[in-house]
């Protein structure tokens, strides 16, 4: 009788597991698909179109092409990093993943989309929602980092990783969001600024959840 | 490891820096892109709820309003028969439809309703003009062919206006 609940127990666990990340997988690589005609340098798509007068300064021009390069490759490489095969057997893979991950984020990603939030869609509050998302996806990226590198605090890394990871997937949730609330009949501003915020605190509040269930105290995940 | 983390978070803050600089100054300039406004245009040019507009109907009206604003060319805004007492502080005075279109603002900022009247009204009354000119200039045709052949007599492209005199020098050299 106790092992049925076991194999019940480890079928349901699994079963979540592809739920949730067959998904995020298969929305990630469509997502970096979708970047790729961004790569021809042509300014006749549509959100180039409506941004033809942001598109003109050469700053945001770079700040927009090299964010996008950045978010397609940290989206690929994070894609690696939460599995625990990899993990176990190859922690080599996971490594060079998790460097690459940290230096496109903290070097070029978090920077570059920090400065394209002045300019972003939106009234005042979702630009300070794209800052606060970019302030909190380089902090937390920052702390995991340091967490694995200099304090050799995995387990702290990993709640950070997670947290830095839920904002790097806004890019993914946020188009979910957005073709949700169109079909719904939402008009085109108001279905940007709800499928923003809930991308953005839904995706925090997911990625706590998972900290949350996973750690014995949590209050101390978020000092430590 | 140290010299990665204060490279990135210098990065971080020069971009935040500098963002807000960019953003001031465009602020400033009156530059600074306004997206709602488009959407608001849309839905005050239809009349209708937010919701039962739908994204085909928004870009087709946002491209006819730009192609309208395209339409008008600067050339139609030349002037003519200028007169020094016309100029204040050296500049030309601004033609009806010329302080039309800088109501309108650049043609990729579609600011409000009235200004696709604005823009309407502008076009019929550019075509007005055109007409009247095209009516002035078929009289003038035949200054205009001369002009061209005195241009072709002149091969470091100054024109020159033909005048007796300058045929009878031309007659002169050519028997020297």
């Amino acid at each position: 009788m106790y092992s049925r609940k076991l194999t019940a127990k480890k079928a349901l666990v699994t079963g979540g597991l592809i739920l949730f990340w067959a998904p995020v997988i298969f929305l990630s690589l469509l997502l970096i698909y979708n970047t790729l005609p961004y790569f021809t340098f042509n300014r006749d798509i549509s959100f180039l179109e409506e941004r033809s007068v942001l598109y003109d300064k050469p700053v945001w021009r770079i700040s927009f092409y090299v964010h996008i390069f950045a978010g397609a490759l940290c989206i690929g490489a994070a894609l690696l990093q939460f599995s625990s095969f990899i993990l176990k057997k190859r922690k080599r893979i996971h490594i060079i993943s998790g460097k690459i991950y940290v230096f496109v984020v903290l070097l070029i990603g978090a920077p570059s989309g920090f400065y394209m939030t002045f300019f972003a869609k939106g009234g005042f509050l979702e630009r300070a929602c794209f800052m606060l998302m970019a302030v909190f996806w380089f902090y937390s990226t920052y702390k995991g980092f340091v967490a694995a590198a200099r304090e050799k605090n995995f387990l702290s890394h990993k709640y950070w990783m997670i947290r830095s990871y839920a904002m790097a997937l806004t890019a993914v949730t946020f188009r979910v969001y957005h073709i949700l609330f169109y079909l719904w009949g939402f008009g085109h501003f108001d279905n940007y600024a709800i499928s923003l915020w809930i991308s953005v605190f839904g995706n925090a509040a997911i990625a706590e959840l998972i900290i949350f269930s996973q750690s014995k105290k949590y209050l101390t995940t978020l000092t430590t | 490891m140290k010299t990665l983390l204060i490279a990135a978070t210098l990065a971080f803050i020069t971009a935040g820096i500098y963002g807000a600089i960019d953003v001031s100054r465009d602020i400033k300039n009156g530059t600074f892109i306004q997206y709602q406004d488009e959407d608001k245009i849309v839905v005050e040019a239809f009349g209708k709820h937010d919701n039962t507009i739908t994204e085909k109907k928004k870009k087709q009206f946002i491209v006819k309003n730009k192609a309208s604003v395209a339409e008008i060319k600067v050339s139609d805004f030349s002037m003519s028969d200028i007169k020094i007492s016309d100029f204040s502080r050296g500049e030309p005075p601004m033609l009806y439809e010329a302080l039309l279109l800088e109501k309108v603002g650049s043609p990729d900022s579609v600011k409000s309703a009235d200004v696709v009247t604005a823009i309407n009204d502008t076009i019929t009354a550019i075509n007005e003009r055109a007409n009247e000119k095209s009516q002035k200039d078929s009289s003038n045709t035949t200054k205009k062919e001369e002009r061209k052949f005195s241009l072709k007599l002149y091969s470091r492209g100054r024109p020159r206006p033909i005048t007796k005199e300058t045929v009878a020098v031309q007659s002169d050299s050519t028997k020297k």
